[in-house]
């Protein structure tokens, strides 16, 4: 099996307080990884570092063989949907010119979308159901139809490597289950996929691994192996009294 | 030409240098920085007064750009920074360089053409003073050849790079993602916005500079819902402030241009709010 993700020994500090200690794992390419844990337990600090959008204070990410900055054509091989706060929702930008956006690394500097990006965008949009809604302004959309608007972003960028950050945050079940049923279908189709996520429920049926973080890295593998109830004692302290068995 | 027409000219191209870029700072919620330009202005000129020796040295404005620049990367780096209000920091930069340079002019300016009030006002009946004389002939005003210039330079930038800026303005991090710089191109916006204030700032002033930058654009994105319409919109909505304003002024004679302006600008503002909100009511209905 091939490692996609290689991070080694990565510790991530906010002003000298500790944000990830120490943590290692690799990833299979091909797979669907959760990564859970508490707020604040690093898992979104985690998924930024490996965008190389903070900088770690020791420790080495490869992502296929090579460190992130020397990947060239990034938008190739990694796609990001932020948290819904990350973006400014007042922005005067409509759903379609989202998408658009996508394909901006295609495209390359100075240069204009062309026709065929535009299509490839009204397609991703459909592809989430949204395509009604194209030319709707994006403060006008409800917290599952942004979720979608992104995904569709993320989709025509056409990378191998998709990362999601808590796309499930005050969205409705069925756009939940919808989201989960189309990252399954990217999996198939060869893409290596990382969600942050809350939704313990979700793990056994959706992902191969689970990365269970509380600042360090509690455990990782199979999600079996990993949500055992000592283990998320440790991570969650002793609030977790649900019942992961369904 | 005459006065009329220059002055008329001069309006236009203010209003019309200034409202673009603002657009950007709007849309980000750096209005702010706007203020602190246009207030660390002064205590740059003064600066590179005390060095140079000579109020009429085009090294002055050098002087006025770097102190902006410095503002502008002080603002960026101070951005970055977790549990810092920036609306207090940057309000407490900029009056402090304020304060400095009205003590400058206090200390070693009186009885020069920088006073207070030029700097807060500024003085668009000047501009006509001041001429372009090429090889003898009559150029008509300064002022308005160096707005045209940056006009062309930033208006140039913003619509080469309109894909770019939309995407650094909109989701800097995924704009970083794709390979485009938000940093780099934030800069150079901000040098930009740094060469336009400094220009434009002797004839306009801090209120114009600063009324100018947010208000247009603050209208147009009430009644507008995309960039390109936004930034379009706002040029339009200046440029009928700008006209109007300075066509009372003038008839008026005692009333200063620049306050004139603004009044109609915030007008047209509550206009456009009052639209926005029937708008809105009526989505709410349906």
């Amino acid at each position: 099996m091939t490692h996609i993700i290689n991070v080694q020994n990565l510790t991530v500090a906010y002003r000298e307080v500790p944000a990830l200690w120490d943590v290692s794992f690799s990833i299979q390419k091909g797979s669907m990884t959760a990564i859970v844990g508490t707020n604040g337990a690093g898992k979104s600090t985690l998924m930024k570092t490996m965008l190389n959008l903070i900088q770690p204070v020791r420790g080495e990410i490869t992502i296929m063989g090579e460190s992130y900055d020397r990947i060239k054509e990034k938008y190739k091989k990694i796609a990001y949907v932020p948290q819904r706060e990350a973006v400014d929702w007042n922005f005067p930008i409509n759903c379609l010119d989202v998408v658009l956006m996508g394909r901006y690394g295609h495209i390359g500097l100075l240069k204009r979308p062309g026709k065929k990006d535009r299509d490839l965008a009204m397609e991703a949009l459909k592809r989430f159901g949204m395509e009604y809604y194209h030319d709707r302004q994006i403060d006008e959309l409800s917290g599952g139809q942004k979720q979608r608007v992104f995904l569709a972003r993320a989709y025509v960028q056409d990378a191998d490597l998709l990362f999601l950050d808590e796309p499930f945050g005050g969205v409705d079940a069925k756009t939940e289950q919808m989201t989960l049923e189309l990252l399954q279908e990217e999996k198939k189709r060869g893409r290596t996929i990382l969600v942050v996520t809350h939704d313990l429920h979700s793990l056994k049926k959706y992902f191969d691994m689970v990365l269970l973080l509380k600042t360090k890295l509690i455990a990782s593998g199979q999600p079996d192996e990993v949500m055992t109830p000592e283990n998320l004692t440790e991570a969650y302290g002793g609030m977790m009294h649900m019942d992961l068995r369904g | 030409m005459n006065i009329f027409i220059e002055l008329l000219l001069a309006v236009m191209l203010i209003s019309v240098v200034l409202a673009i870029p603002g657009n950007y700072l709007v849309l980000r919620g750096n209005t702010m920085t706007s203020y602190a330009l246009s207030h660390s202005i002064l205590f740059g000129i003064m600066i590179a007064f005390l060095i140079v020796g000579d109020l009429d040295s085009p090294l002055l404005l050098l002087g006025a750009a770097l102190t902006g620049l410095l503002i502008v990367w002080a603002v960026e780096n101070l951005s970055t920074l977790r549990h810092v209000n920036i609306d207090a920091a940057l309000g407490l930069i900029y009056l402090f360089i304020f304060a400095l340079g009205i003590m400058l002019v206090s200390l070693f300016a009186s009885g020069t053409t920088i006073s207070v009030t030029s700097v807060v006002t500024g003085n668009i009946a000047l501009i006509p003073f001041d001429r372009w004389i090429f090889s003898g002939t009559d150029m008509g005003p300064v002022l308005l050849w160096q707005t045209l210039a940056v006009f062309v330079l930033s208006s140039g930038f913003l619509f080469l790079f309109r894909k770019e800026m939309k995407l650094i303005t909109f989701d800097p991090e995924f704009a970083s993602l794709m390979g485009y710089n938000p940093f780099f191109f934030r800069m150079i916006f901000m040098s930009i916005v740094s060469i336009t204030v400094v220009t434009v700032f002797r004839a306009a002033g801090v209120i114009l500079v600063v009324g100018l930058m947010i208000i247009p654009p603050a209208s147009a994105r009430l009644i507008s819902n995309n960039l390109g319409t936004m930034i379009l919109t706002s040029i339009v909505i200046s440029l009928f402030s700008g006209v109007l304003g300075f066509m009372i002024a003038w008839r008026l004679k005692n009333v200063e241009i620049a306050s004139m302006v603004i009044v109609v600008n915030a007008i047209v503002f509550i206009f456009a709010f009052f639209y926005h909100s029937s708008l809105k009511n009526g989505k709410e209905k349906v």
